[in-house]
């Protein structure tokens, strides 16, 4: 059924006038998504379709929910979004609307004692973090960047710069409200006992956090509209505001007290990208001693390509610097942080260099144009994240290469195959050629062991040229390393399930599509909630799949 | 007797077809055992009993039990506290403490792969070979499965954030008898313990598929599915470890300390029990638990300050000078032991990861029985709960100073498990009748005032439930869609 | 056509928002940590960089078209300070010229007929008629000069090694006389041999170009140009950043030139008195007891930086070639205002929260006052609540525009707070 009139009358008549627009300029704002591959070959595939019917600006969870109600009456997709920054934050369908939170920007409650906050879905990271540094806390640091919204990316997917300790979104989204797509409230966790708070989730009973989140991307907007969270807070020994110096591109944050941080470069000898491997697997070394040490708040194997790309100041800053060779490899960058006292912070660095020199790392010196560059242009990033999409600055198109969730070993392992499966199609038969993808591209992998390794995250990049026409070449690389992934029945294979691919792979987990189906047919039987990207309820037939193999 | 086509004949029959006959029980000895546990739950007889030994035979009885439409209620603790185990329905028991498999250790992922059989003491024995150590809860009875105490979630004895969640992946007998598995073990086909060594995973993704099953099984007492397997963290044995005390006089005195010692991350397990509980664990038998009560501080915090392979000493040292900042400041007196009681530090140090095994749990050994409320809460707010069950206690004229109290963080002090516990003697009718009207208005008054009951059992769900809206009705949509038939324990949880 | 200048810009939106708020460092609160004021205003992501890029490029594409959405077209790209706080954050990440798609839409709108607003034609149309934007006669725009004994540069042979362009409104306004008259009071007593254009002085023009009417701007230029040429002014020093800004970038730009490459020096009079005090030429001898927080106008602060013309194509991965130099804001003019009031015995100098390249606008710039009074009203008295915040008696700025419009945002909010241009604290300070 297409967008009617009577439909967007009646949003008006519930938000006002002034919070529900369908006005195809104003729409046009929230039709692009990104540009990176998959996001290309969307507008391709949906073209002006893209553009929603209407945009509405909820105020509060009633309005949320007057919203949903409406869009089951006047059967109108909608899709929830945060600050919009994912490629599932966007319509694939004409007549669908988006919700836009902006008005929805409350930290409701800071609470310092118990180390939680309560936010609406528009407070950003950055906000959020401003606020619990006054009070000696913070957040973890999101690398999709801390302009996007907090609640979104702890319902959705988040990784962070200081995971080894907070671990990832899952790990720091307590309790929520949630208003399903039948327009029904439902919250869990202490905030939906009367009385009790917001300071936990874990039930009561089973926890719907699990309902909710899954996998990587849980049901990616297509389970309703979360309304509120609380999440975790941080112990933060630093200064209540960032030191900096200078100005915009070029400011610098480097001067903390080393009472209270202190920031390390490690790189391992060998021949790169020769004895890559062997580099990454004494990375993984330094992270299980670390880990078995339970040492540090940051640590991290930064690929070269991250650290050129966050530390250079400019496109041309960060070509130059390739130039030069400021970073030839990859390195494994640590943070201590005086979380208990100084005593401690000089403990952790004795324990760091027996580490260091246990497994044949090297320090990297203070006058190395690598350690000049990073740690005084870029680590601070690390702990209060500013500039995550500078990841698009080389191409000025990017993609996840791949990502994979499993131990620290078999991150090394998925780096090595992925990068591999990428070196192939560049230069192997099909040959798409080495100036297909930028130098840095396939290069290492960002390492992001978890919760003092006990999993570890990792992503690898790659920086296609950034033709509209050379989307799908990068797509079939991505595709080819995935299905590399699921070929050697790696864990990657369940993270990726997301839309068309819980029907492709479900038969291989237990059925889950059919399970997740059921669950999107109870909660929403007309399909209504981001009926792009969230599973869809019926069962798809065998010639729909493979259309759907060579599409998103 | 369930609603199907059958006697308790042909149930006999047919699982001893799916099992062995010798793992069948129907005899009224044995299901009079698996009728009651030790909490207040009203007595249920189950129909039959049957121990499995393997997740095969697992999925062969519970689709059985579909097909039949026979309710099913999973039991992998030979011990039960909180009425879970009970059938609401009759129906079949199915027993898994017969599969006992530590079927993987990875010490250098950190993680044990074990079957729900197995108990603390079992993992505790294995995982010491490799100089590490199982996440346990504080003093859990010898034959409480590991597996149904992480389900159960348990609250871990030490606070450290990352060690809270301890689930990675799961093999499971979803209530249709599919097999399904979670996270990095659902890839492969392979049995769990081969999986590191037949594809490219390690078990280390917790994640999906799909929905997050390692947080949605928790807590659902066997309704949403049976786990027949679990991978899950572990830690390394301290090195050197040194246990500090505090006493005080007031529980509210103690506030400030605690968080602040959470606040530091000092340390590692670090809790605290009344003069009643630590009397009860500390007592070499139960005669002696009144006169150690009588010279215990009233509220005690005990903390383990630990070090690893790497400089113990200094670790030691860095972690004592903290705490002994924060008793200047709180005007504390550290202890290294407890005036009147000997080796007080020794039998803690001693009993810290291993279960209790000084004869009758020490939870009953005060009256021989013991009821507990926990719930979760700020620690700030522990006073005021402690006030409200006071109260209650005094109307039904049960003394304050018998009732247990355990404070517990999680993740560095983000939230504190508040235990009570209220021991009874159950051969005196008078005191289960007490102890009935006691724990049922201390359970509504709490609630009401805020304790976060998080873990459900009995009477609370409906307390709980029907004060949070549309939440039961969504746990029953997906209860309903996970288990068409109804068949998984129900009954747990309002279902 | 001028959207096509900047596809590439428009088109590689990576949708982060950075555009939306103040760099991540400086941001201290969660109340004060949005950047962009024609979002914080219109609240739908149209009115943000990010939404106008979308927009462009949808024009481009044939996906929008000017004569079914004109109005609401208009209404965004015009309803903007263009103060380039969006251009600056994102200039951070990316190298994509934001402030050169604002300005392209503004431009293509004049090209194709719609724009600018009838208040911008009025202001243009002004200075074709009375060379100033506010239909003032010309013969009175040096009234404020008057006993003030100042060199006529116009006059056939006076000449100086100063010229002091004063502009449009400080010549005219009604109370901000006071600004050029302590102006050349302190460039007398610095010894500065200086003069200025009398009624001669004709509007900068900087207005034109703001609402995309390149045409006008470029006659307007010409004209001023040569009358620089004539008088031989080899530095101009202005009060006004507006001026400020169109001599040194907008002039430069016209002329295909870098700002160094100009015939002139041009400095704002912030700039000029700092280095007046810094080589003793000005002293401060009088206490000014007060409690201060400073306003970075937008025009002199993050706009501020020299430009650097660029004439080129993008390339493989985006470079550009020739390779472009970018203004980031890096280099803006922040400190002089500040050495200047920290140097003032009495003063105390406290910052807002948002400041130098990440400064919330007033709300006034680039026809936003003109077209639009609520909204830069709404804009000017977010930032007086933030000066509040502040404990100050008085916001400073130096540009009569934000003062105008911080103005009418105090008497609208009801604050105590006073709006100083930072040459009336000056002049107190230096010994009459």
């Amino acid at each position: 059924m297409a967008f009617s009139d009577i439909a967007f009358r009646a949003l008006q008549d519930v938000l006002g006038e002034e919070n529900a627009t369908n006005d195809p300029v104003v729409c046009q704002a929230y039709s692009r998504v990104q540009w990176l591959p998959p996001g290309v070959l969307q507008r391709e595939r949906c073209g002006l379709d893209m553009r929603p019917a209407c945009v509405v600006m909820p105020g509060s969870t009633e309005e949320v929910q007057a919203i949903i109600k409406l869009a089951n009456r006047y059967k109108f997709p909608f899709i929830p979004r945060g600050s919009g920054f994912t490629f599932s934050a966007f319509p694939t369908k004409a007549g669908t609307i988006v919700i836009d939170p902006k008005r929805m920007n409350r930290i409701i409650e800071l609470n310092e004692q118990d180390m939680y906050a309560v936010i609406e879905p528009y407070v950003s990271f950055v906000g959020l973090q401003a606020e619990a540094m006054k009070v000696g806390l913070t957040i973890p640091t999101p690398l999709a960047g801390a302009h996007v919204s907090c609640l979104a990316n702890y319902s959705w997917h988040g990784a962070y710069g200081n995971s080894w300790l907070t671990g990832i979104g899952a790990q720091n989204l307590l309790g929520f409200e949630l208003v399903l797509p039948n327009g029904d409230v439902v919250r869990s966790g202490s905030m939906a006992c009367p009385e009790a708070g917001n300071f936990w989730n874990d039930g009561p009973g089973p926890d719907l956090r699990g309902f909710l989140r899954g996998g990587m991307f849980g049901h990616a907007g297509g389970m309703g509209m979360v309304t509120k969270i609380s999440c975790k807070l941080w112990q933060w020994p630093g200064p209540a505001v960032w030191p900096t110096k200078g100005n915009a591109n070029m400011k610098t944050s480097s001067g903390f007290s080393q009472d209270q941080f202190r920031w390390y470069m490690i790189k391992f000898p060998g021949k790169y990208p020769e004895e890559e491997e062997k580099q990454l697997k004494k990375a993984a070394e330094l992270f299980y001693e670390m880990g078995k040490a339970e040492i540090a708040c940051v640590a991290t194997h930064l690929a070269k390509q991250f650290l050129y790309t966050y530390s250079s100041q400019t496109k041309q800053d960060l070509f130059d610097n390739m130039q030069k060779n400021v970073f030839p490899q990859g390195f494994v960058v640590v943070g201590l942080q005086a979380s208990t006292s100084l005593r401690q912070l000089e403990y952790e660095e004795k324990v760091l260099n027996e580490l260091v020199a246990k497994v044949g790392g090297i320090f990297v010196q203070e006058d190395e144009p690598a350690y000049q560059v990073w740690i005084g242009r870029a680590a601070n990033e690390w702990l209060r994240f500013g500039n995550a999409q500078r990841l698009a600055r080389p191409s000025d198109n990017f993609s996840i290469g791949t990502s994979n969730v499993d131990s620290i070993d078999m991150i090394v392992f998925d780096i090595m195959e992925g990068n591999k499966v990428a070196r192939d199609l560049l230069e192997g038969p099909k040959h798409l050629g080495k100036d297909f993808v930028q130098p840095l591209s396939v290069h290492g992998g960002w390492i992001s062991p978890q919760e003092y390794g006990y999993w570890c995250l990792m992503t690898t990049d790659v920086f296609p040229d950034q033709a509209p026409e050379q989307a799908k070449e990068a797509i079939e690389i991505i595709g080819n390393i995935t299905r590399k992934q699921i070929e050697n029945k790696s864990s990657a294979a369940v993270i990726h399930l997301l839309g068309p691919a819980y029907d492709m792979l479900g038969p291989m987990f237990g059925n889950i599509h059919l399970i997740v189906k059921k669950l999107k047919n109870e909660f929403d039987p007309y399909n209504l909630s981001n009926p792009g990207y969230a599973t869809r309820p019926d069962v798809v037939s065998p010639e729909e799949l493979q259309r759907m193999a060579g599409g998103h | 007797m369930g609603t199907g086509e059958f006697t308790r004949e042909s149930l006999v029959k047919d699982l001893g077809g799916m099992v062995a006959a010798e793992r069948v029980f129907s005899d009224a000895e044995t299901l009079k055992k698996y009728a009651q546990d030790t909490s207040r739950a009203a007595c249920r007889l189950p129909d039959v009993v049957v121990k499995v030994q393997s997740t095969a035979e697992i999925q062969k009885v519970v689709k059985y039990a579909n097909e039949k439409n026979i309710p099913i209620t999973p039991r992998s603790s030979a011990v039960g506290f909180y009425g879970a185990g009970i059938p609401h329905e009759g129906g079949i028991i199915v027993d898994m403490t017969l599969m006992k498999r530590i079927m993987r250790v990875d010490t250098r992922n950190k993680w044990a792969l074990i079957e729900p059989g197995v108990t603390y003491g079992e993992l505790q024995k294995e995982l010491a070979k490799h100089g590490m150590r199982a996440l346990n809860p504080l003093l859990p009875h010898q034959d409480k499965s590991v597996i149904t105490s992480t389900l159960e979630r348990e609250p871990k004895l030490t606070p450290k954030h990352h060690l809270d969640e301890t689930i990675l992946t799961m093999e499971m007998v979803l209530p249709t008898g599919d097999l399904f598995r979670t996270g990095a073990m659902a890839v492969p086909a392979s049995a769990p313990e081969k999986v590191p060594d037949e594809v490219h995973s390690d078990l280390c993704n917790s994640m999906g598929p799909g929905i997050d099953w390692y947080r949605l099984i928790p807590g659902s007492l066997g309704t949403y599915g049976i786990v027949t397997a679990m991978n899950m963290k572990i830690a390394y044995l301290p090195v050197k470890q040194k246990l500090v005390f505090f006493g005080f006089k007031q529980l509210a005195e103690a506030i400030d300390a605690f968080y602040k010692i959470e606040r530091k991350q000092i340390g590692d397990e670090c809790f605290l029990l009344n003069s009643a509980s630590l009397a009860a664990i500390l007592a070499a038998a139960s005669e002696d638990i009144s006169s150690i009560h009588s010279v215990l501080p009233p509220y005690i915090l005990i903390l383990n300050i630990t070090a690893g392979e790497w400089f113990p000493e200094e670790k030691m040292s860095y972690q004592l000078e903290a705490m002994e900042e924060i008793s200047r400041t709180y005007l504390l007196k550290p202890m290294e032991s407890l005036p009147g009681v000997q080796e007080a530090e020794k039998t803690i140090a001693e009993r810290l990861y291993q279960p209790w095994n000084n004869g009758a749990y020490w939870k009953f050994r005060a009256q021989g029985a013991s009821q507990e409320i926990f719930f979760l809460t700020p620690l700030r707010r522990a006073p005021e709960f402690l006030s409200i069950v006071r109260n209650v206690a005094g109307k039904y004229d049960y003394p304050f100073n018998q009732i247990g109290l355990y404070l517990q963080p999680k993740q560095w002090g983000k939230a504190f498990q508040m235990e009570l516990s209220f021991p009874y003697n159950p051969d005196d009718t008078r005191a289960q009748q007490t102890m009935d009207k006691l724990y049922d208005e201390a359970s509504r008054k709490l609630i009401n005032a805020g304790a976060f009951f998080y873990r459900i059992y009995g009477p609370w769900a409906d307390m709980v439930y029907s004060r949070t809206g549309n939440l039961h009705a969504t746990l029953k949509k997906i209860k309903k869609i996970l288990d068409p038939n109804q068949v998984m324990n129900p009954g747990q949880l309002g279902f | 056509m001028a959207l096509e200048r900047i596809e590439y810009d428009a088109g590689h939106c990576q949708r982060c928002s950075t555009c939306k708020w103040s760099h991540i460092w400086e941001i201290k609160s969660h109340r004060f940590s949005r950047n962009c004021p024609s979002l914080w205003y219109g609240v739908f992501d149209a009115y943000a960089a990010q939404g106008k890029n979308d927009i462009a490029t949808g024009l481009l594409k044939g996906e929008l078209d000017w004569n079914t959405s004109r109005e609401k077209l208009l209404e965004i790209i015009y309803r903007c300070p263009l103060c380039a706080a969006c251009d600056i954050n994102c200039k951070r990440i990316m190298d994509l010229d934001i402030i050169g798609v604002l300005d392209a839409l503004r431009e293509e709108a004049c090209e194709k007929g719609h724009g600018p607003l009838p208040q911008h034609k009025e202001f243009i149309q002004s200075i074709t008629n009375y060379d100033n934007v506010w239909k003032q006669p010309r013969t009175r725009r040096a009234n404020w000069a008057k006993k003030l004994d100042i060199k006529d540069l116009s006059k056939k042979g006076e000449k100086a090694d100063v010229l002091y362009y004063v502009g449009c409104t400080y010549a005219y306004k009604p109370g901000m006389e006071s600004v050029p008259q302590g102006t050349a009071r302190i460039m007398k007593k610095a010894g500065v041999d200086f003069g200025i254009l009398g009624a001669k002085e004709v509007c900068c023009g900087g207005i034109a170009d703001n609402v995309g009417d390149k045409k006008s701007f470029a006659e307007i230029a010409d004209k001023n140009l040569k009358m620089f040429e004539e008088v031989g002014a080899k530095t101009i020093v202005t009060n006004c950043p507006g001026c400020f800004m169109t001599f040194s970038e907008k002039y430069a730009h016209h002329l295909k030139k870098d700002t160094k490459d100009l015939p002139y020096v041009v400095k704002h009079s912030t700039m000029y008195i700092d280095e007046l005090i810094q080589q003793g030429k000005l002293k401060f001898k009088k206490n000014v007891n007060m409690k201060v927080t400073y306003h970075d106008p937008c025009h002199l602060g993050r706009r501020g930086e020299p430009y650097k013309h660029w004439e080129g194509k993008r390339v493989k991965w985006g470079l550009t070639e020739p390779p472009r130099e970018l203004n980031r804001g890096v280099n803006g003019i922040y400190e002089p205002p500040r050495n200047i009031l920290k140097a003032i015995p009495g003063v105390s100098l406290v910052e807002m929260e948002r400041i130098k390249e990440y400064a919330w606008c007033c709300g006034s710039g680039a026809g936003s006052k003109s077209a639009f009074p609520d909204f830069a009203l709404a804009v000017a008295k977010e930032r007086v609540e933030e000066a509040e915040t502040t404990g100050a008696s008085a916001i400073v700025s130096a540009c009569p525009w934000c003062e105008a419009n911080l103005s009418d945002g105090i008497d609208a909010s009801g604050s105590k707070l006073k709006v100083m241009d930072i040459l009336d604290i000056i002049e107190q300070a230096v010994e009459g």
